[in-house]
């Protein structure tokens, strides 16, 4: 222990010198409390697309299907890809945990952060969502949609499937997102109710064969395509609308098939 | 020139950069304040308690281009000799522990405003509070420590435990009033 002031100030002066300690240069606090920044930024952005992708995947969750779903809900949770759901959620918990570490950051309480975490990437994922519906399609944003529509329609079994109508004189036909064709019954399709030619659409009905498809009822696909590749134009203007309260055929009074 | 003795800590700090010998006056400025800090924080051997000190000012000297003038140089270099005890701790394997001392008039302003004739806390109201203190949460304790003996603002706790200051009024609050309330119950 040392016993004076002089002494101890001395001792530590002295191992500055000894060891030839130095100060560490201005530039490498820069660029820490740069890089320190640069997550926060990263995942403002990656909670951005995260909300663009759930905004485009409420968007065409297909909603008219609820009256065959059990509840909007379950459907919600079927079809919103978990991926954007998640990240969104996991993304915004680290950026409160990288801007706490940032050198004013530990000012701000936790409620803050996360407020303008959620607001700045709410805000982003809008723009983006809206650059994405009118000027560029992101496949980044599309593609888990696409894919989680894409098995949710591909169950003939089940009574869905999902594809491109093409209608021809001995009838219309349906190239499902498989690529597999089928003979599409509309026998029993409401008279108001349109197949277009060329048109992508969802149908419900019951697999007759393993070419031949009952439609029940028809749902406008809306998504541009199953691959972010292809580029097919959306149908316009495609209405639904059932014109009967009893059972008909195969199809009960809520166009379901009846199994 | 100025004389060193008239300078302000970040003046200071900020020539000892250039001027190594300047950075004698950080030492003296604090030294004392902040041994008497670490003893009461840690209870380490007067050597341990050497080496932290030594730990902290090297550091100090070695981070001199990186202080926050935004920040007060005292608080930075409280919030380093915090940090350094919290890894002494580790590397001890310690759990931290604060020493209260029964102290009239620092116990006396921890348990607030007492509606009672006596100016003066009890003896044993004074052990009452001691012990309720020592028995805080880590949290607290700290808090309690650098608002009543080092006597920090607000704003400087929460710098050196780089928590908002809100957190720390809250937290002072959440003292007083368990104090209160032991002192009532005990009167």
């Amino acid at each position: 222990m040392h016993n004076t002031k002089d002494n101890f100030t001395q001792h530590i002066l002295q191992k500055i010198e000894d060891e030839h300690i130095t100060p560490i240069p201005r530039w490498r606090f820069v660029v820490h409390h740069t890089l320190l920044w640069v997550p926060g930024a990263c995942v403002t952005l990656i909670g951005a697309f995260a909300w663009a992708g759930l905004l485009f995947g409420i968007e065409h969750a297909g909603l008219e299907y609820q009256s065959i779903a059990a509840s909007k809900l379950r459907l919600l949770v079927k079809t919103i890809p978990l991926i954007w759901a998640t990240s969104f959620l996991l993304f915004t918990a680290v950026i409160v945990k990288t801007l706490r570490m940032t050198p004013k950051g530990y000012t701000f309480n936790s409620r803050k952060i996360l407020g303008a975490s959620l607001g700045i990437s709410i805000i982003c994922g809008t723009m983006l969502y809206i650059i994405d519906m009118r000027v560029y399609q992101n496949p980044i944003i599309r593609y888990p949609v696409l894919r989680q529509q894409k098995e949710l329609w591909s169950h003939p079994e089940s009574g869905r499937i999902a594809g491109l109508v093409s209608i021809e004189d001995d009838g219309a036909f349906l190239t499902d997102l498989n690529g597999k064709e089928w003979l599409l019954n509309t026998v029993f399709l409401s008279t108001t109710t349109t197949l277009r030619h060329e048109t992508m659409f969802r149908i419900v009905g019951k697999k007759i064969d393993e070419d031949n498809f009952l439609v029940c009822a028809i749902f406008p696909w809306k998504l541009s395509s199953v691959s972010p590749r292809k580029h097919l134009t959306p149908p316009q203007n495609i209405f639904v609308s059932f014109s009967t309260s009893t059972q008909v055929g195969p199809c009960n009074a809520n166009r379901e098939p009846v199994f | 020139m100025d004389s060193p003795l008239t300078l302000s800590d970040e003046e200071v700090l900020r020539r000892s950069s250039t001027e190594r010998e300047l950075f004698a006056h950080i030492i003296q400025r604090y030294e004392h304040k902040l041994r008497l800090y670490i003893q009461r924080k840690s209870h380490a051997s007067p050597e341990d308690i050497d080496d932290l000190l030594q730990n902290i000012f090297i550091k100090v000297y070695r981070n001199i281009k990186g202080f926050d003038p935004s920040l007060r140089f005292s608080s930075w270099i409280y919030r380093i000799a915090y940090n350094e005890m919290v890894d002494w701790y580790r590397k001890e394997k310690r759990t931290p522990h604060i020493s209260f001392d029964a102290d009239e008039s620092i116990l006396y302003t921890i348990a607030g405003d007492q509606d009672t004739t006596e100016k003066a806390l009890k003896e044993e109201q004074k052990k009452v509070v001691s012990t309720a203190l020592s028995s805080l949460d880590q949290i607290y304790q700290d808090i309690v420590e650098l608002r009543f003996y080092e006597e920090k603002s607000y704003e400087e706790i929460g710098d050196i435990l780089q928590i908002p200051p809100g957190t720390v009024a809250i937290r002072i609050s959440r003292v007083k009033k368990i104090l209160k309330t032991l002192l009532q119950n005990h009167a």
